[in-house]
């Protein structure tokens, strides 16, 4: 597009309308011609009202039907726009009348097109201002939640806050919907107050969504009623992977302005930056969950060759598990508090077999070497950055409430949390697994020892949730009989 | 003093009466942030660098924001701003300099002014206009 000077380039208002175009740009024109050739002229529009006439004042309405005169079609290359005619009869004037209706014509149709163009580069400047900031604000450590959260952020006012995410991972539960801070409009506050509605409107596009959708720009666009009215929405599927994840939506009522196509376009690349950082979150995590259930399959493989250690470690995992989900901790803490679980014997296997699988009591200098595991599992897992957060719960998980423990004789809350859970899940296994010299224990023995070394051998409060498990039910093996001897208990018994 | 309407709970779009005069000397620019702010219901004028700007704003009302690019032929936006600042007559309740890169030296001299904001390029219009409405909203409801 040149830059041109012209001057009133900038400053005409409104042209979309030919009428307002004829008026405000054309005036001048006409006018003049008029004058030149002494010619009285006006415009028409397509139903035949005047829209100006020259000389101003004068003749008035000059084509009323059946006067004589000249009329010429104007056209904007996209059919009638009105016409160009004059009362007079004079040879010659014809010809003039069409080549003046083909310079407006043509004249139009430019300003039109000029306006299109204008519209598609906002629209352009729009789209790239949002990706640009939504670049800005992404950050791939963060939780989906919290980098939607900020995406909806760039986005909602700039959508006249008539936006609306819902994103439900699994079930269809609305677990989470947007409009962070945001005054909404009343039908979109009516709609989540209401979430039957939207499910209901979920459910019917659901049907007609299909698998090679993810693909397309696939949206949907519909009306519900509502107690302001009907509401007018344009809703996208939000893929994660090739499920439908949720939906982002654009609401209005009729009476509101309509949804725009730069809006929908501005929510077509939210939905895309949504479903781009939801699916590599799923992805990271599905690696990361891979990872864990190699170091499961490889701990269990290690355990399975010796009957006595067998699936030890992972129903020390397990009820570690219930412990700290009974606790409310946060996911990450979830994580580390597994891998310290499913990990804290491992430095037995720098432990000599003799030892370690010896058919009896252990004498006292065989049981100084065995104290030894807690500490040479740190060292193994030392040198994996990663794991660095789960190295107090292995190396702490024989010490004791009372401080008299191993390795270090730390007391009561100076043992690192997952040492206190991971010792109460180990001290539950020991008893309630065969060993060379005694048969295993009952349920309810365990639950009686444990309760029993509250505050001396195990921390009070984790023995307290551990209590409260058992009493749930939640604590017993799922598969009765799976439990096998084991040569070393975590309860060193006198 | 001008009332904007609040946008949001109902969707209303108008900022009804407000004058907003528009520097670039890319004309396309002007173009698309004309179309967009009239469509907002401001009132617009426009000149493709300082010196027009200059003039005309001395020579028409006061207008309620000014939104002006920093690089431009003839005049640009900071000469344009300390001109109008000297002035003070017509300066106008809020401006707007967009520039593509904000650079440390053009980061200060904008610092002296407090009713001065710079935008960073790339700029779409509807964002530019949020962040009139909400310049304008502050101003309302800090009076």
């Amino acid at each position: 597009m040149k830059t041109g000077e012209m001057e009133g380039e900038m400053t005409d208002p409104k042209r979309d309308d030919f009428a307002g175009f004829i008026r405000e740009g054309c005036a001048d024109l006409f006018s003049r011609l008029s004058e030149a050739v002494d010619v009285p002229l006006a415009v028409l529009d397509a139903d035949g009202d005047v829209i100006l006439s020259f000389p101003r004042g004068g003749a008035g309405t000059p084509a009323a039907a059946g006067a004589p005169g000249s009329v010429a079609t104007i056209d904007g290359g996209e059919g009638t726009l009105g016409s160009v005619v004059t009362r007079e009869n004079r040879k010659r004037l014809a010809p003039f009348l069409d080549s003046l209706a083909g310079v407006v014509g043509e004249r139009y149709g430019l300003e039109r097109e000029i306006q299109r163009m204008t519209d598609d580069l906002a629209q352009s400047y729009d789209q790239v201002d949002l990706l640009y900031r939504f670049a800005r604000v992404i950050r791939p450590n963060d939780s989906f939640e919290g980098n939607a959260r900020r995406l909806l952020e760039e986005t909602a006012d700039i959508l006249e806050n008539r936006l609306l995410v819902q994103y439900f991972p699994r079930e269809d539960v609305l677990s989470w919907s947007a409009g962070p801070g945001l005054i909404l409009p009343e039908c979109l506050l009516w709609l989540t107050d209401n979430p039957n509605v939207l499910k209901k409107i979920y459910a019917d596009l659901a049907r007609d969504v299909k698998p090679g959708d993810a693909e397309r720009n696939v949206r949907f666009r519909n009306l519900v009623d509502s107690p302001y009215g009907r509401v007018e929405y344009v809703l996208i599927p939000l893929w994660v992977q090739s499920e439908v994840a949720g939906y982002a939506g654009l609401f209005r009522t009729l009476s509101e302005s309509e949804l725009e196509t730069g809006e929908i376009r501005l929510l077509e690349g939210l939905v895309a930056e949504l479903s781009n950082t939801a699916t590599t979150r799923e992805l990271y995590m599905e690696l990361r969950q891979l990872l864990f259930n190699v170091v499961r399959s490889l701990v269990n493989t290690i355990e399975a060759k010796d009957e006595y250690t067998r699936g030890h470690s992972e129903r020390v995992f397990r009820i570690s598990l219930l412990i700290g989900n009974r606790l409310g901790f946060p996911a990450p803490r979830i994580q580390d508090l597994s891998w310290a679980a499913l990990l804290h014997d491992v430095g037995k296997i720098a432990i000599n077999d003799k030892v370690l699988l010896k058919p009896g009591r252990l004498t006292d200098e065989e049981y100084e070497i065995v104290k030894t595991h807690p500490g040479a599992g740190v060292r193994m897992l030392e040198p994996i950055a990663q794991l660095s957060n789960i190295l107090p719960g292995i190396r702490h998980h024989h010490e004791r409430y009372d401080g008299r423990g191993y390795p270090d004789g730390l007391a009561g809350e100076k043992i690192p949390l997952d040492g206190r859970i991971i010792a109460v899940a180990d001290t539950y296994d020991a008893i309630t697994t065969a060993r060379p010299y005694r048969p295993a224990g009952s349920h309810e023995k365990a639950v009686d020892i444990i309760r029993s070394v509250a505050g001396t051998q195990l921390d009070p409060e984790m023995v307290r949730v551990f209590l409260e498990l058992a009493a749930d039910g939640a604590v017993e093996s799922p598969e009765p009989g799976g439990a096998q001897p084991v040569p070393i208990g975590g309860i060193h018994e006198g | 003093m001008h009332q904007p309407e609040r946008s949001g709970p109902t969707g209303g779009k108008a900022v009804e009466n407000l004058r907003a005069f528009i520097v670039d000397d890319d004309s396309s620019v002007r173009r698309i942030l004309v179309r967009n702010f009239e469509r907002a219901g401001f009132t617009v004028a426009t000149a493709s660098n300082g010196q027009e700007a200059l003039e005309k704003i001395r020579r028409d009302e006061l207008y309620d924001i000014l939104i002006s690019d920093l690089h431009m032929p003839r005049m640009d936006g900071r000469r344009l701003c300390e001109a109008l600042a000297e002035e003070k007559t017509h300066l106008p309740e809020f401006i707007f300099i967009v520039t593509s890169r904000a650079h440390e030296d053009e980061r200060s001299w904008v610092e002296r002014f407090d009713n001065i904001q710079l935008v960073e390029k790339p700029v779409g219009p509807r964002h530019l206009l949020r962040l009139v409405r909400r310049r304008l909203m502050v101003g309302v409801a800090g009076e």
